[in-house]
């Protein structure tokens, strides 16, 4: 356990079955936590030591009653990882690199070379999700000299934080592109370190920095839990900012129950700006205002798609028992677009609900696929070792996405 | 020598066309093609150099396409002509024409067959009313001269007519300067836009005109739109992949940044609207379907004004709704044609489309709802890739368009809702056609060492 801004956190520790290798066979199986200790000297000397490190710390699944399971998920990604379709390819290879499988980062940083740009993100956001300090390593290492890459990176990182990433991030502010600089804050707010306070407040407080940017830093700072210190400053910029601004503040008040922060999302829910007026709602609904929760559900379930995919997809700033609620009430009532649902689905990664079998089970039974894929990842995320059972059924589905994310999700439920 | 160095009296077409222009009730395609008539038998009347304004702009009017003449003719309007030279595409994409054109055929279905690169048939066998024409000129407008493809930050900026824009963010912003005259700016986003073309490359001679690897199998282009907003949603792209098989259906996908996954979206999505604006997926470039989609007229030439050879880096606007362009104009000869769609439940009855005989690229299409009105008037501005304004991005960094590539660059595309009052600028900023250098980014992402000492 330790202290992070005022909230306690269990840091899960990184504990891998080492094969310590000698004479090239396996000699003695040893338990460490080695996550500080890789960490630290990838980072410090980057690729350079990283075979020694992949030579030397081979991961194994734990092996047990559910090993059937990993050597099933196993089966299904090297299937994968060896086919012509890149997406599914990432997907494999991620599932093996979560397995501590070498060659599966080869296959994820060939992807990354790709000539095609959306692989070539896939690849980088793959290296994001393996939850393994050789990954941020390399990472580090292909995007050191491509803007591109480096921008996906912080993109990516911004939608999926790790908390290993945090020096990068802070060097990352200052990047002289704004893009870079707003990811690296927003990724730092996910984080949620109190670390991040101060470089925050710098942020919000240098006044040649662009709004945008402050706002921000302050909506870092109101994640952090410090927002009722900066209610005013955030007015202020929602008052002479753009409708860019005016989004984030909107944002930001969603963590702040104050009666001011309500009349001022009042003001915004009204806004002429689509963006503005939903990032509102939303917050409206995190502060529990029933008149904004009736309102919210309705777009998801009436909007045109595209509104009602960006309001299902702000579900997971909504409070757990709010965000079951309104999913309860939407799963009962209405048929819902299919990207609406896959936002809604895909929220439930983030919201921290004891159960949500019922979200799952609609999930899994919907008819389009694409929200069964995100149900898969949904329980991958989440690594609830209780669903794994729901999985098991998937890892023989005729669509390899959807057996390559079942083998991913089994691999996540430790 | 400039055609505009000729002079000559417009007399009775002027009043003709204006009256197509500014006369009552909505503006049928018979009005159309009754301006095309009038325009190939205008002649110009206004000169190199020239500076047309509002009293003199009956001069211009038979070369500005019915529907955008209200645009462009105004009071405060300022016109200036300028011949746009030789804008012709690079040595390569000749080379390729010379080479290849003359085995090129229409089959029976009007796909294109024994295509290799380079421009697919010879503009001057074009004739109005000829069967094959239309197809023919459809598939030189697919076939154009786009170097490794466009690669390009944008803002969509929603315009209402009217009103006022000036207290808009982006009025306190550094892009200020582009965006003068009036309209009421009522939402701007921006994203990055990228197309790569993989097959019939011109520049790719010596590999059998495609880029090596598998990614490049059966791919014409993938063309990329990317938003980094709204916040909930951060992240998310479009992606289209268009195969060289011209049978082959389109493939569109949505890039999910949690599923690190693209998913496949309606190919229907083509033809709805954009994010809100007034394009469709389709409507980029004026036209960025599948000909195979639609049915083909061809019209005969014209020629009109049109921001061919764009004095600036980046479109400057003005006017009293803002999405006009301030630059200079230059008389071009167009190819124009019709786009008739198959599917019924296209949202257009047809479009007409009008493509610079030398350089490919279109400047205006007129579409018309299925009542048979006109809905929406596109407006395209060019800047060429080698004079010395195109060399430095001024607003957003660019990678460097190679010397030589001869490329009409896209600088706008903006679409006014005749029926609607509104209207969506999409200016690229600090837009290039690349060298993407694959082989560079191979290079430095090695991955052998990965496995070495094992």
């Amino acid at each position: 356990m330790r202290c992070t801004g005022g909230e306690l956190k269990e840091e899960k520790g990184l504990t891998l079955l080492l094969l310590v290798r000698a004479n090239g066979r396996p000699a003695n199986m040893v338990t460490y936590n080695i996550r500080p200790v890789i960490g630290f000297l990838c980072r410090v000397f980057s690729l350079a030591i990283l075979p020694v490190c992949l030579v030397f710390a081979d991961v194994r699944a734990i092996p047990g009653e559910e090993s059937v399971y990993y050597e099933k998920a196993r089966s299904v990604a090297n299937e994968l990882t060896q086919g012509a379709q890149p997406y599914d390819a990432l997907l494999g290879a991620s599932t093996l690199a979560e397995l501590g499988d070498v060659n599966a980062y080869k296959v994820i940083v060939e992807y990354a070379s790709s000539a095609d740009l959306m692989v070539q993100r896939a690849a980088i956001d793959t290296l994001i999700s393996i939850n393994q300090p050789q990954s941020l390593a390399l990472l580090m290492d292909i995007t050191a000299d491509d803007e591109t890459l480096f921008g996906y990176m912080i993109g990516g990182l911004a939608a999926n934080p790790r908390e290993d990433a945090t020096d990068l991030l802070y060097a990352a502010l200052a990047n002289e592109n704004e893009a870079i600089r707003i990811h690296a804050l927003k990724a730092l707010a996910e984080v949620g370190h109190a670390s991040a306070l101060h470089p925050f407040w710098t942020i919000a407080r240098d006044k040649h920095e662009k709004l945008l940017v402050r706002a921000y830093a302050y909506y870092g700072i109101a994640r952090l839990g410090q927002g009722d210190t900066t209610l005013d400053q955030l007015l202020e910029i929602a008052s002479s900012g753009g409708t860019k601004e005016k989004e984030i503040v909107a944002v930001s008040l969603g963590a702040m129950n104050t009666i001011k922060s309500h009349a001022v999302l009042t003001e915004l829910i009204n806004n002429d700006d689509v963006r503005v007026s939903i990032a509102a709602l939303v917050s409206d609904v995190a502060l529990r205002n029933p008149q904004s929760r009736k309102q919210f559900v309705k777009l998801i379930t009436q909007g045109d798609p595209y509104r009602a995919s960006i309001a299902a997809a702000g579900l997971k700033r909504v409070p757990p028992d709010i965000a079951m609620q309104v999913t309860s009430q939407i799963i009962e009532c209405c048929d819902i677009s299919s990207e609406a649902a896959l936002r809604l689905m895909e929220a439930w990664a983030w919201i921290d609900f004891d159960n949500i079998e019922p979200v799952l089970h609609w999930g899994l039974k919907h008819p389009e696929a694409d929200v069964n894929l995100v149900t898969l990842w949904v329980i991958g995320s989440r690594g609830e070792r209780k669903n794994r059972s729901k999985l098991t059924d998937y890892l023989d589905a005729e669509n390899p996405a959807i057996r390559g994310m079942a083998a991913w999700a089994v691999v996540k439920s430790k | 020598m400039s055609i505009l160095a000729k002079t000559a009296r417009v007399g009775a077409f002027a009043a003709l066309l204006g009256a197509i222009s500014s006369g009552a009730g909505a503006m049928t395609t018979e009005d159309f093609l009754a301006w095309l008539e009038a325009n190939q038998k205008a002649t110009p009347e206004f000169t190199e150099g020239e500076v047309i304004t509002h009293d003199k702009s009956d001069k211009i009017r038979p070369f500005v396409p019915p529907g955008y003449q209200d645009e462009m003719i105004f009071d405060g309007m300022e016109v200036t002509i300028k011949d746009a030279g030789d804008i012709s595409p690079a040595d390569v994409y000749k080379e390729a024409t010379a080479k290849h054109q003359g085995s090129v055929v229409l089959a029976d279905d009007g796909a294109i067959e024994n295509y290799v690169a380079g421009l697919p048939f010879d503009p001057a066998t074009l004739v109005p009313g000829d069967a094959g024409s239309g197809l023919k000129a459809a598939w030189n407008f697919t076939y154009r001269w786009q170097h490794e493809g466009l690669q390009a930050t944008a803002h969509w900026i929603w315009v209402r007519k009217g009103g006022s824009h000036d207290k808009h963010e982006i009025m306190k912003s550094k892009f200020a300067d582009l965006y003068g005259g009036g309209g009421k700016f009522e939402r701007v986003l921006s994203g990055p836009y990228l197309r790569v073309y993989f097959n019939f490359r011109a520049d790719l001679a010596d590999q059998g005109y495609a880029v090596e690897g598998k990614w490049a199998k059966g791919t014409e282009f993938r063309e990329l739109t990317a938003f980094d907003e709204p916040f909930d949603i951060a992240g998310t792209a479009f992606l289209i992949l268009r195969y060289t098989n011209p049978r082959k259906a389109d493939d569109s996908w949505a890039y999910l940044p949690s599923l690190r996954r693209v998913r496949r979206i309606s190919v229907e999505v083509k033809y709805d609207s954009l994010l809100g604006t007034d394009h469709t997926l389709e409507d980029f470039y004026c036209f960025a379907g599948r000909t195979l989609e639609h049915d083909w007229k061809y019209h005969g030439t014209a020629r009109i004004l049109a921001v061919a050879r764009s004095r600036y880096r980046d479109t400057h606007f003005y006017g009293p709704n803002g999405w006009t362009p301030r630059d200079d104009w230059a008389l071009r000869e167009v190819d124009v044609f019709q786009q008739i769609p198959k599917s019924e439940s296209h949202p257009y009855s047809h479009k007409f489309i009008m493509t610079d005989r030398q350089a490919g690229e279109a400047y205006y299409c007129n579409a018309f709802d299925r009542g048979g009105e006109l809905w929406k008037v596109w407006q395209l501005s060019k800047v060429f890739s080698e004079d010395p304004q195109f060399k430095d991005a001024t607003y957003t960094k660019a990678l460097p368009t190679p010397v030589g590539a001869r490329i009409s660059g896209f600088q706008s595309i903006n679409v006014i809702d005749k029926q609607n009052g509104r209207g969506t600028l999409v200016p690229t900023l600090g837009q290039s056609n690349p060298d993407n250098s694959f082989k560079k980014v191979r290079r430095k992402l090695d991955v052998n060492y990965l496995t070495e000492g094992r």
